[in-house]
């Protein structure tokens, strides 16, 4: 491990070196940027920078071969959709404890580049010749480093149309940049790999009190987003240095008032990509079948099997498919009742409540989604103690204790944000405590300091 | 670099430099460079060695977890060799050569045999369980003498900017004290002033809700594999590669030169028991590490071999049940008895 750190230690700075001196040849950058990314996907394991490079070529060919042939377009358009899914599906569920095939090591990140892939392919077919690009743009959108592992799921038109010309880097780019790097960073190491410890603990008991998960799935609501978005803020910032803006993928989603709000605001380049090209195709196809004789149909059908699938992409477990079916009627019966329409001149304290709604829907989810399997979720349901009164209240408000000194990074930074005019003073206090706390946090995930008595 | 990003990098260094000061201060530092990163502090406990004096055995046996279970005196009795075992819980090959150095070699009374016991490559991977808390462990057992092992152990891990950086930098060198007492000063907050616990009852009640009881069977094997993983890595398996940089050789060559015969007993799995084989990788090293021990004056025992530990005596895929603690260490002990009599 400290090898490879020292050696990535020195290829990382002449990377980007290159790059940046070969700013002003656009083929050249592209060039660097799709061998880079392949080299570092393929480090010590090559089959798995095979498999990336193969699939990116046979959907390179249907697009550009098979599609201008006007009777083949739709099979081209299937059969490369069928195969990237049928990959997926085969790492997703044949991978782990197939002995055979554990041999070839698992492709990270496929979850993400298949749906780049399969947004080209639509794209492309939705509207012939947008999308114009050679191998190499399309085998970088598919393989762009900062990208590749976990996102954002970039759209291809957005992303082609800035390699197809030249970038620019200005100081003001690369401050930012840091800016977005060390807040990712503080998300990553500092919040999440830490409160992980303590959420893993609370989901690894047999009969945990109802406290004891309410405080882990607590945990877990900040573990997962800081995690998330830390890595997207990083990939956002390592995107700038390359000249590359990339999309937005979380905006506060815990201030949302409705599901449809959270889904709008949380992993909203998967939400995009969901709507795009499973919501609004269902829907039109339900609305031809059905018309709108059958509202609870072309209504409910379209938008649960939207979510089953974000379900589905996030885990092969049981629990995520009962959680995007839950989080489905959750959007469905927030319509159905009016709850998610956004009144004007709402009273705040009707906001509030709002507010604490969704908050506790959105906990109840990821209890759902952490758990280790239903059974477990439905003893904790309707069988557990709540556990007022003994061992579990202390633990569970020292639990709560700390995710809020988790949380203070968060809490600082939005009053950053808020701080307007102030904000010259505290933007830069607020970084220089974030690297301070980098500096203290660096090593404590790794930390077994929980597990010791093994 | 216009005012704005210049007022930043001037704050930020400002800062950093503030909180710098607070450590020096908070710790006493004297030294500079800090001397933090280069061996151990002074203090060792001297229970283990003044039971090894007390007690005179024949045999020594230390381990992690996997021979908590054991039972001393029904191994004394079968295999007809007095005997006393260590198990230290979340111990790697780092500690046990420092139990060796430190405790064993340090007593007034040596044993004729020190028994390793270990799983995978552990023997060979000298940076295993030596961070955070394990780290607390080998502190109890070195001292600042031991300077090689904390170099082979706990800097190995480390590249040369970390080792830098916990030069100049103080709040890097502490950053471990300073992240501990953030945690802990939090974790006690609320508890304390909302129910006016104290640190002793909160301990406790981690105690209690966290009790291995407590833990899913599974799910705890999952994450004990996870952190075993490391163990099975492609460069861990060479055995060639790794032997020389890690404990091993010392291990064999200090207790050879005391007359201790070293016998190192390779652990098994549940997994062995419900039939699973061994990577041919690993196969391969457990041969080398074998023909090495023996080469080098030691001996090597393998229990996955042995029929008789069936899988219903295990609790999870690494311990013995409690039930069956007696029936399995009578079975260890008739199996290394009749090495040693060999």
């Amino acid at each position: 491990m400290t090898e490879l750190f020292n050696n990535w230690l020195f290829i990382f700075p002449i990377f980007f070196l290159i790059y940046w001196f070969s700013l002003r040849w656009i083929r050249v950058n592209n060039i660097l940027l799709f061998l880079f990314g392949v080299l570092i996907y393929s480090w010590g394991n090559i089959e798995r920078g095979v498999l990336l490079v193969i699939l990116t070529v046979i959907d390179f060919l249907l697009v550009k071969y098979i599609y201008p042939v006007k009777n083949f377009r739709k099979a081209a358009l299937f059969a490369g959709i069928f195969i990237n899914l049928i990959i997926w599906l085969f790492f997703k569920y044949f991978y782990v404890g197939n002995q055979m095939i554990e041999t070839f090591s698992f492709p990270i990140g496929i979850s993400f580049y298949m749906l780049r892939k399969i947004s080209y392919l639509v794209d492309n077919y939705r509207k012939p010749g947008n999308l114009l690009c050679d191998f190499i743009e399309y085998g970088l959108f598919v393989s762009f480093f900062p990208q590749i592992l976990s996102g954002p799921i970039e759209k291809p038109d957005a992303f082609l149309h800035q390699i197809q010309n030249r970038r620019t880097i200005q100081l003001k780019n690369c401050i930012d940049a840091a800016q977005l790097i060390i807040l990712g960073l503080v998300k990553k190491i500092v919040i999440a790999d830490n409160l992980g410890l303590i959420v893993d603990r609370v989901f690894r008991l047999d009969y945990p009190e109802r406290l004891i998960v309410v405080s882990g799935s607590l945990g877990f609501a900040l573990e997962v987003y800081s995690d998330f978005s830390g890595y997207t803020d990083i990939s956002r910032g390592i995107s700038s240095l390359l000249g590359i803006q990339t999309a937005k993928n979380f905006n506060k989603p815990y201030f949302a008032s409705t599901p449809s709000e959270f889904w709008n605001r949380w992993h909203i380049t998967f939400t995009q990509w969901l709507r795009n090209y499973i919501f609004f195709p269902l829907r039109r196809m339900c609305l031809k079948v059905f018309s709108k004789k059958i509202p609870l149909i072309s209504d409910l059908f379209p938008l649960l099997i939207t979510m089953v699938s974000s379900g589905i992409w996030h885990g092969n477990g049981i629990t995520f498919l009962v959680w995007g079916i839950y989080h489905g009627l959750l959007i469905f019966f927030y319509r159905l009742s009016g709850l998610d329409r956004s009144r004007q001149n709402q009273n705040p304290v009707m906001k509030g409540i709002k507010w604490a709604a969704m908050f506790v829907f959105t906990l109840f989810g990821w209890t759902i989604f952490r758990a280790p399997d239903m059974m477990w979720f439905f003893r904790v349901i309707f069988s557990n103690q709540w556990g007022f009164s003994d061992y579990a209240l202390i633990v569970s408000l020292s639990i709560i204790s700390m995710i809020f000194m988790y949380a203070l990074p968060l809490i600082l930074l939005r009053i950053v944000e808020l701080s307007e005019k102030a904000e010259q003073i505290t933007k830069p206090i607020f970084y220089a405590t974030a690297i301070i706390l980098l500096v203290i946090f660096s090593e404590s995930g790794m930390q077994d300091f929980v597990y010791f008595d093994y | 670099m216009n005012k704005k990003n210049l007022f930043y990098i001037v704050l930020t260094f400002l800062l950093f430099t503030i909180v710098n000061v607070w450590v020096v201060q908070f710790y006493d530092l004297n030294d500079f460079p800090i001397q933090r990163s280069v061996t151990f502090d002074e203090y060792i406990r001297t229970d283990y060695l003044e039971r090894i004096e007390n007690e005179k055995p024949e045999i020594v046996a230390i381990g992690d977890s996997s021979i908590r279970q054991f039972n001393d005196s029904v191994f004394s009795e079968i295999s007809g060799f007095r005997s006393s075992f260590f198990s230290a819980p979340g111990s790697g090959s780092a500690y046990w050569y420092l139990f060796i150095r430190n405790e064993i070699l340090h007593a007034r009374y040596y044993p004729k045999y020190v028994l390793v016991f270990f799983r995978g490559t552990t023997l060979t991977v000298p940076e295993f369980r030596v961070n955070g808390n394990y780290f607390i462990r080998l502190e109890e057992i070195a001292v600042p003498k031991d300077v090689d092992v904390f170099d082979k152990a706990v800097n190995s891990r480390k590249n040369q900017w970390m080792l830098m950086l916990e030069k100049y930098i103080p709040i890097f060198a502490y950053r471990s004290e300073i992240y501990f007492n953030i945690v802990q000063s939090f974790r006690n907050y609320v508890p304390e002033k909302i129910l006016g616990c104290d640190v002793n009852s909160i301990d406790r009640a981690y105690d209690v809700v966290f009790d291995d009881a407590q833990i899913n069977d599974l799910l705890w094997e999952e994450h004990l594999l996870n952190i075993e993983s490391v163990l099975y890595q492609p460069k861990a398996l060479n055995f060639i590669a790794r032997v020389d940089h890690s404990f091993l050789p010392d291990m064999i060559q200090d207790l050879r030169a005391a007359e201790i015969t070293p016998v190192f007993i390779r652990v098994k799995y549940r997994s062995h028991a419900e039939g699973e084989k061994d990577s041919s990788a690993l196969i391969s090293y457990l041969s080398e590490l074998e023909a090495y021990i023996e080469k080098n004056g030691g001996m090597y025992v393998d229990l996955a071999q042995v029929e008789a530990l069936s899988a219903e005596m295990f609790r999870d895929n690494f311990h013995i049940d409690e039930d069956y603690a007696g029936t399995a260490t009578e079975i260890i002990a008739v199996v290394i008895r009749n090495y040693l009599n060999q």
